[in-house]
């Protein structure tokens, strides 16, 4: 029997230690709160407003917006909402494609915080997880990220208020919600 | 699931059953040491008979977990092996990627599946997954 073949993905990260890092400071009310059964409840889908306003601080008291992610390669991270669109640029053999995402970085860059010590947001394989928020609002869906595989770096996503727009569009009447979802 | 994640989520039980055995062996180890010195009185036997309740119980509740997961492995492997049983959906829209679209020019990479409601008998939701641990 072969042990040793399986590979682990990312650190899944306990409880209490989750709830520190989404909210890091004693002087920031607290609107997540780890639910008994680990499932994050998702509802409602963060407006752009919302996006460009950080409703948190981070270590050293600057605004921020945590965002949470579950995804195929790294399992659930946390990371950095920005408030900015960011355009991007990649590049391939069949020249440049550019297009505009929501951005999102990693929670800590700084190895020498073990505590976070977070490493990406996410790599490849991860793309199509969807991103959401401390209260499970809907942020954006992965589409991609940037730099090296082990490198943090900065993860891009598209925003689920214009994505929702669109598959409504197409699908007129679609919801998101369950019945029993208010329970 | 696809056949290769299939494959890879098999060879995961197996392994931890693998660990799992291990496991119960050191602590069948632990057991045995400890039943000794708990007998043998001394001023460490209180501390030893204390360990000894704490390894017995979890010998157990390893035992037991192999038990489970050994029956997990059988019903997976039964029911999931044919691909058509892993299958919990079909694409109903999936719209060519667009990269810059109007009007804000974000990336629209996306496609609408429509879910087997079979397969979903035990729905919570819509929920993420803070991770075990």
């Amino acid at each position: 029997m072969s042990n040793l073949a399986i590979h682990i993905p990312g650190p899944e990260i306990d409880a209490a230690k989750f709830s520190r890092l989404m909210y890091p400071r004693v002087d920031t009310p607290s609107d997540f709160e780890y639910p008994a059964d680990r499932l994050l409840r998702l509802q409602g889908i963060l407006s752009a407003r919302e996006i460009r306003t950080p409703n948190n601080k981070d270590h050293g008291g600057d605004p921020m917006r945590y965002v949470i992610k579950r995804g195929h390669a790294t399992l659930t991270t946390i990371g950095c909402l920005t408030g900015f669109k960011s355009h991007v640029r990649r590049y391939s053999a069949l020249g440049s494609r550019d297009t505009v995402e929501a951005a999102v970085y990693p929670y800590d860059n700084n190895a020498d915080n073990d505590f976070a010590h977070s490493g990406p947001f996410a790599r490849p394989g991860d793309s199509g997880s969807i991103i959401v928020d401390a209260r499970g609002k809907l942020v954006a869906l992965l589409t991609g990220s940037t730099g090296p595989v082990y490198s943090p770096d900065i993860t891009f996503g598209t925003p689920m208020y214009w994505l929702w727009e669109i598959i409504k569009a197409e699908f007129p009447g679609a919801n998101l919600s369950f019945p029993d979802d208010d329970n | 699931m696809g056949t290769r994640a299939f494959a890879n989520f098999l060879e995961s039980i197996q392994a931890h059953l693998g660990t799992l055995r291990i496991a119960v062996g050191m602590l069948e180890k632990r057991v045995t040491i400890g039943k000794a010195r708990s007998e043998c009185g001394g001023p460490d036997a209180k501390q030893a008979a204390y360990e000894l309740v704490e390894n017995e119980r979890e010998l157990s509740r390893t035992q037991v977990a192999i038990k489970e997961l050994k029956k997990f492995f059988v019903k997976i492997k039964k029911q999931w092996t044919k691909p058509k049983n892993r299958v919990i959906g079909h694409a109903v829209w999936a719209p060519p990627v667009s990269l810059l679209t109007a009007p804000h020019g974000y990336t629209k990479d996306v496609c609408v599946i429509k879910l087997d409601e079979k397969k979903f008998s035990q729905l919570r939701g819509n929920v993420l997954d803070l991770g075990v641990c």
